[in-house]
């Protein structure tokens, strides 16, 4: 079932627009991630969609559908909460039962279907225990096999694991994507993980402020992105101003002169910058195009981390190959080997420079790399 | 450990020693060194109508403060309106008076009700209601309700249902709680009972003052223990759900 929203916003009392103008496709069948920042709007949007909130202005439809007067006990939709919502009352059994309470079906029908969905979701053995005797996973599984329970056609997860503890959360997040693809139903996830959303998502929906900034797959947005900010939430970014040429095609940096990934249209007061991500470089030897002194480095298996400057005193990030050999002190010589890169346009005040400088959310992962 | 004991120990001892003591002396015959249990037929004999009433009392009290005071802390917690904190703690007021106001007070404004046992029972239920206001709206404020009704929502539930089956019943633990406390507050109210007693109208704590002053020590040790025997369901009850409000917790 494909989601549709028209030009949905939503002020509430006091303040500014919780959801500025957002118009937007949700495909059926897809797993589609909104992420952002804290109070960048996207548990409204949520709530928006679940009809547990109504829009000041817009449209919401469910194919064809339109839902947006319609409460949410009649939209057919799946909401695993933050906090689960589990009723502490009732036991496992009786909180999956209670999804089917207006389901035209007989007890004995009931009954059995919450054992299937208990079989499932591999929770039979805590049928009846109370949510206060549950861990932070089960809570999580009976969340969602409550959602589940009712097949609606449309499934809504807003941030299932932030209440878990960093190793349980990494495994669930695994679990979580595997059972998620398999269930072939829209599903939209809202989370301000980039991880997280990364690994679920099929598509992303990067909001700020109220507004949706960017949509796509996760690879168009890791390396594509429409400006700093979707730049440096999605991974550490080397952003070097540079020069476009008239036709818009090519650009040329210190580092080299490449063709343009993507044609861009500056606006007036912004010039542009290329993204350079970490993994992009390599160590070169002759063919040189960076010569960058290492002021720390790192070594995270894989890979070293290593952040230094080039010899013109510019701050960079850059990831080396585990089995290189690198000090702190000595100079890399490193190559850039694209012919195309991605080149973002930022405003002309707005200080650019490598990985994650200007993050106001300490949430957003990565390192603060040019303050040293 | 074992300093865990002995504290909790000397704690417990002084607590009921005094009350054992008294007990204690209710098995001897008036006026003599005897064992008996005639102080217990006297006090049951004389102050039955006394317990009669504190217990129909005390009943009464329960059930015109839940259903005032219920109502009042759903308002107050789930429908909060402007200055409705203030109104709140306003009606707290009750709590913080000696008992000999409240009584003089209510003497003063309902002189025409005097002798009337529903003047009682109004100035046991100033104390009474703000309790179950209190008690309740904390319970309610603890309790992700709005969450618990939103998850109730996009599970098909309506109002009713979500009334009914999620609503309800979170609220029967604390109402139950706060009715076995109102209980306690009527059962065991001396202040008002005493300066507001007549004949007729005798709680039992104001008999038990009685006994202490017009009879032997024997006779007030039995009204003392019955008095006592009369609160410990209370006890037990009220250990059993304070312990257990949801088994396992409220797990939200």
């Amino acid at each position: 079932m494909d989601i549709t929203l028209k030009g949905i916003r939503k002020r509430f009392s006091k303040g500014r627009e919780a959801i500025a103008g957002v118009d937007l496709r949700f495909p059926s069948g897809k797993i589609t991630a909104i992420v952002g920042p804290s109070g960048s709007g996207k548990s409204t949007l949520l709530n928006l969609i679940a009809g547990l909130l109504r829009p000041d202005a817009g449209t919401i439809f469910f194919d064809t559908r339109d839902v947006t007067m319609i409460p949410p006990e009649k939209r057919d939709i799946g909401f695993v909460f933050q906090s689960y919502a589990l009723f502490p009352h009732l036991n496992v059994e009786e909180n999956i039962l209670f999804a089917l309470h207006d389901r035209p079906m007989g007890r004995a029908a009931k009954t059995e279907s919450v054992s299937a969905v208990l079989k499932v979701f591999e929770i039979a053995h805590l049928a009846k225990r109370r949510p206060g005797e549950l861990s932070g996973g089960e809570r999580q599984r009976v969340a969602l096999a409550r959602a589940l329970a009712r097949e609606p056609q449309i499934l809504l997860l807003d941030e299932p694991l932030s209440a878990l503890d960093a190793q349980l959360r990494e495994h669930l997040r695994r679990e979580l994507g595997v059972f998620l693809h398999s269930l072939d139903r829209t599903s939209l996830y809202v989370t301000h993980d980039r991880d997280e959303a990364m690994l679920l998502g099929d598509e992303l929906v990067v909001m700020r402020e109220g507004l949706v900034i960017q949509s796509g797959t996760p690879a168009h947005v890791y390396r594509h992105p429409v400006d700093s900010f979707v730049a440096k939430f999605f991974g550490d970014a080397n952003l070097v101003p540079c020069e476009l040429d008239e036709s818009g095609q090519r650009v040329s940096s210190r580092f080299g002169t490449f063709s343009v990934a993507q044609p861009l249209v500056l606006q007036p007061g912004q010039s542009p910058c290329m993204l350079l991500r970490p993994e992009m470089f390599v160590p070169a030897g002759t063919d040189s195009v960076v010569r960058l002194k290492v002021r720390s480095a790192n070594f995270l298996g894989s890979k070293w981390r290593v952040e230094g400057l080039d010899v013109a005193g510019w701050p960079l990030v850059v990831d080396l190959p585990g089995d290189t050999a690198v000090a702190e002190g000595e100079i890399v010589d490193l190559r850039i080997p694209r012919s195309s890169i991605h080149v973002l346009a930022v405003d002309a005040s707005q200080p650019t420079g490598s990985a994650g400088e200007d993050r106001s959310d300490t949430h957003l992962a990565g390192h603060i790399y040019g303050k040293h | 450990m074992a300093w865990g004991y002995l504290t909790t120990g000397i704690v417990t001892l002084i607590s009921l020693l005094p009350p054992l003591v008294a007990v204690s002396h209710s098995f001897r015959a008036p006026e003599s060194e005897q064992w008996s249990g005639s102080s217990y037929e006297y006090v049951m004999t004389t102050y039955g109508s006394s317990l009669s009433f504190s217990l129909k009392l005390a009943l009464f009290v329960v059930i015109v403060s839940l259903v005032i005071a219920v109502p009042a802390a759903i308002a107050f917690t789930r429908f909060p309106f402007r200055f409705s904190g203030v109104i709140e703690e306003l009606i707290m007021t009750p709590l913080s008076l000696p008992g000999i106001s409240i009584a003089i007070a209510v003497i003063v404004g309902y002189n025409s009700m005097r002798g009337n046992w529903l003047l009682l029972a109004m100035a046991q239920m100033l104390y009474t209601i703000p309790y179950v206001v209190r008690i309740l709206g904390n319970s309610l404020r603890l309790l992700p309700i709005d969450e618990l009704e939103e998850a109730a929502r996009t599970l098909g539930a309506g109002r009713y249902v979500r009334y009914r089956r999620v609503i309800a019943p979170l609220m029967i633990h604390p109402t139950v709680l706060a009715a076995l406390i109102v209980f306690a507050i009527s059962w065991g109210e001396f202040n008002v009972s005493f300066l507001l007693a007549t004949p007729t109208q005798l709680t039992f704590p104001a008999a038990l003052f009685a006994t202490y002053t017009s009879n032997s020590l024997s006779v007030a040790g039995a009204a003392t223990a019955i008095f006592i025997l009369g609160a410990v369901p209370f006890f037990i009850a009220f250990q059993l759900l304070e312990r257990r409000p949801f088994e396992g917790g409220q797990g939200v």
